[in-house]
């Protein structure tokens, strides 16, 4: 049935190409195949060659093409579903992403207990606290990857500051299913999603808070598509979670003094709908001088790190970061703040590698460095 | 052998002979039946992404000592298969060329890569305070170079005329392969040697558009925009007409057919009023309240109602998408004719009746690119996935571009399909010139054949032959009505 649904998209697709100049896959390649109204041609044809499938696999996801449509056709929903259809045949990186996530539950594939190493340097880490008011879900990449560790450490710096009553799923945690809807397996992705519905349920706890705008959207979204019924709780934004405690007055910052850009993450503000947030987190910091990027909020260019690109085609992946560095450089800023760590960390080795005069942050990290 | 082995060590990465590649580049927005594939070679052998204008002659100057030919291609937003292929050949994706965006603030100019976006190069220029003269309606994919090649009407073209008429000067790849610059200053030459004009709105048959110099002016200061609705088509015509002359930036306009497929579809319509008219004024403050105040008398005269002025915004917003009917189609089928306003009236009656006696689920849209003209944009539903009413349905086309004929009015431009109606669509002088130059500078042939003013594929030359094209219209005509009850009896696979 679902593969009618996106057959009907294809017969609806206007060709009219708007789509085409804002993909970040078809900036840097060029050819009509890497543009998403090719995908809706891939999606009304039967079967396509065999070596031509990488094109439903080398895309970001960034949903740039959901906003340009002028048919509203969604174009990502689209290229998941046809993932879905192609992956037995698709690119060698769906695979080790996949054992990896279905072995280790994390798309790093670590143990996953090492989802506790970012809490080893913390003295107070909320790990056991029965019925907090609040649960963390760090996500994979932040509690895994060494140089993200910043990320939740400085979110728990922001929470012990507030005296927030919260408590961390550390090992108990499973990667949040995005990965898996990405590469076109909602079915493997079930089985993580009600892992950790039934885990924060079991905690009690009002609302769980995500540092990760993948982890964002795919609750906010696919938990209630897939678990609507199970959940017992409300999903927060880390940004909309420490707008809030601003607008309590509960956190004060001290000044900082630089020229500044916002990088909306595409699964927070094209997928999540957060925009505003972010900036007037930023709006209330003292001494920061805002200079919106040239494409910005619904109509941002995507950092290169989304729809598991770069374990599908890393070559790919960077080559749309360096265009966003390029982008941010052309602004004159001293630091690019973002609230994703994909985002940053693909921005900030990118900007290190091209020697761009910036700096990237995650914005917890930002708020905390000033607490 | 690989014919093509020198252009690949030329180009590297940017020539592809992938069959799956190849295949997105043999139609554009209007999807062909199969049995054309038959008629002529719309698959290109190779694909060539060329980043430069020297890259541009050098394949230009491969095609001509192959006698391969050339097809340039912008976004491919026509429907007319003005830039597909009809030998295979060679197609250049031009909308590589897409780097080069140099603003001039004190000529008030930009220069420009043909492969530029329009929606991009505005957004650029309101970024510095400078805005384009006109754009396309499809200006957030359309290319630079594919709008100037074919006839440049849009949106804007009624306060600054024609697109062709911003141009100041251009980079013209000949089809021999020499690079040339022409501008609008060049000395008079002698009516035989070749100037700017030769090469704008030729559709890339005389030479391929590689940069343009375009005049742009200041942001407008003021801008007014106005929504108003008529019940009665002769009030309508009489307010479209009337309001031409204020000086407006665009005037659109849409029937309650149309606005009732926009419903279908699945969005907000403004009005269900049976006409709508939506005008906008840019220019100074004293100038658009002027203008305004033009438009209240006419108004008045003519009985039209003024809708909410975010009513007027949001239909603004919306110029861009006219095809967001599409989701009721699911195939849009379009005829695109002008006339002389005084005749709109006749031909919008005209159409009316026939889309009405065909029973078609249609609607009616347009605009007023230029004092002079009527652009009327019939639309109607089909589904491409059943190819046999879809060759069915295309006949209604013809109709609709024979009752504009009847007025004094033409299609717009010619592309490869509108090339029955080349008689009524451009003078026999003009169609003589076009001939002789293309013959002059294109000896070979090579570049864009069987567009614009050349068919000479003996297949396609039989089937767009007017009297043949009438004859088989006809018979597709003559037989539709059993084909319909054949159709419903046998199911809706064919």
């Amino acid at each position: 049935m679902r593969m009618d649904w996106v057959k009907e998209q294809a017969a609806i697709c206007a060709r009219c190409g708007y789509c085409k100049p804002v993909c970040p896959v078809y900036r840097v390649r060029g050819w009509e195949s890497n543009t998403p109204r090719t995908k809706l041609f891939i999606a009304g044809e039967d079967s396509i060659p065999k070596e031509n499938i990488s094109h439903i696999f080398e895309c970001t996801l960034c949903g740039r093409c959901n906003v340009a449509c002028q048919v509203d056709i969604n174009v990502t929903r689209v290229c998941t579903d046809l993932r879905k259809k192609y992956r037995s045949i698709g690119p060698e990186g769906v695979g080790r992403l996949e054992a990896a996530l279905k072995e280790k539950h994390n798309v790093l594939n670590q143990d996953n207990t090492e989802r506790l190493r970012w809490t080893r340097r913390l003295k107070d880490v909320s790990l056991k606290r029965d019925n907090a008011r609040i649960a963390y879900f760090s996500g994979c990449n932040s509690a895994l990857f060494p140089a993200l560790n910043s990320i939740p450490q400085s979110f728990v710096k922001i929470l012990e500051n507030v005296r927030e009553d919260y408590v961390i799923l550390g090992d108990r945690e499973w990667c949040c299913g995005l990965p898996l809807i990405a590469l076109g397996m909602p079915d493997v992705a079930e089985e993580f999603i009600v892992h950790n519905v039934e885990l924060i349920n079991s905690l009690g706890v009002e609302s769980v808070v995500v540092t990760c705008p993948g982890c964002f959207k795919v609750f906010k979204h696919d938990y209630r598509d897939i678990a609507g019924d199970l959940i017992d709780f409300e999903v927060l934004h880390s940004t909309e979670y420490i707008l809030g405690l601003m607008d309590w007055d509960k956190l004060s910052l001290k000044k900082f003094e630089s020229k500044i850009t916002y990088h909306d993450p595409c699964d927070l503000g094209r997928g999540g709908g957060v925009f505003e947030e972010p900036r007037r987190i930023l709006e209330n910091i003292p001494g920061i001088s805002f200079t919106e990027l040239y494409e910005n909020k619904r109509d941002c260019n995507c950092c290169g790190g989304g729809g598991s690109l770069i374990a599908i085609n890393p070559g790919l992946s960077y080559d749309i970061t360096k265009n966003k560095v390029a982008e941010i450089n052309s602004i004159g800023v001293d630091n690019v703040v973002s609230a994703c760590q994909t985002c940053k960390k693909n921005i900030q080795e990118c900007a290190r590698r091209e020697k761009a005069s910036f700096k990237a942050l995650d914005i917890v990290e930002l708020v905390a460095g000033l607490i | 052998m690989d014919k093509y082995a020198e252009l690949r060590d030329m180009l590297g990465d940017r020539i592809t002979s992938d069959r799956f590649e190849r295949t997105l580049y043999r139609r554009d927005l209007a999807p062909m039946p199969g049995i054309m594939n038959i008629l002529y070679k719309g698959t290109p052998d190779v694909v060539v992404m060329p980043v430069n204008a020297s890259e541009i002659s050098d394949v230009i100057k491969f095609a001509n000592k192959h006698r391969i030919s050339v097809t340039p291609r912008g976004n491919a937003t026509s429907a007319l298969a003005g830039a597909v292929p009809t030998r295979g050949g060679i197609v250049l994706d031009m909308s590589s060329m897409n780097k080069k965006i140099e603003l001039n603030e004190n000529e008030k100019t930009v220069n420009v890569d043909a492969g530029v976006v329009w929606g991009d190069l505005e957004r650029y220029l309101n970024s510095r305070g400078f805005s384009l003269m006109s754009y396309p309606s499809s200006a957030p994919s359309a290319t630079v170079g594919g709008w100037l090649s074919s006839q440049g009407l849009g949106i804007g073209t009624l306060q600054y005329g024609s697109v062709h008429s911003q141009v100041l000067s251009a980079l013209i790849i000949m089809p021999g392969g020499e690079i040339r610059r022409f501008s609008r200053n060049d000395k008079k030459m002698r009516g035989d040697e070749p100037s700017l004009d030769w090469f704008l709105g030729s559709e890339g048959t005389s030479g391929i558009i590689a940069e343009a110099e375009l005049q742009v002016r200041e942001k407008p200061v003021d801008t007014y925009t106005s929504l108003i609705v008529y019940d009665h088509l002769k009030e309508f015509c009489d307010a479209l007409q009337r309001i031409s002359g204020l000086n407006p930036f665009h005037i659109a306009y849409s029937d309650s057919n149309y606005h009732k497929l926009v419903e279908e579809a699945g969005y907000e319509t403004p009005t269900r009023a049976e006409y709508t008219i939506l005008v906008r004024f840019e220019g100074s403050l004293v100038d658009v309240m002027k203008s305004a105040g033009g438009l209240d008398k006419i108004m008045g005269d003519t009985g039209g109602l003024k809708l909410s002025r975010k009513a007027a915004e949001d239909e603004w917003g919306n110029r861009f998408n006219m095809m967001r009917i599409k989701r009721a189609g699911p195939t849009l089928l379009a005829g695109d004719v002008m006339v002389p306003p005084g005749m709109l009236y006749d031909a919008l009656t005209g159409i009316y009746a026939e889309l009405k006696a065909k029973r078609l689920r249609f609607g009616i849209e347009g605009f007023i690119p230029c004092e002079g003209i009527g652009m009327i944009m019939p639309v109607y539903m089909s589904d491409e996935r059943k190819p046999l009413k879809y060759l069915f349905d295309l006949r209604h086309i013809r109709k609709i571009n024979d009752i504009a004929v009847s007025v004094g009015g033409k299609p717009y431009g010619t592309g490869l399909w509108n090339f029955p109606y080349l008689n009524s669509i451009m003078s026999k002088r003009l169609k003589g010139i076009k001939r002789r130059i293309k013959k002059r500078l294109d000896p070979k042939g090579v570049l864009n054949p069987d567009k614009h003013v050349g068919v000479k594929s003996p297949l396609l030359l039989l089937l767009l032959n007017p009297a043949f094209y009438r004859m088989s219209m006809s018979m597709l005509e003559l037989t539709s009505k059993p084909m319909d009850w054949a159709l419903n009896q046998i199911g809706e696979y064919l």
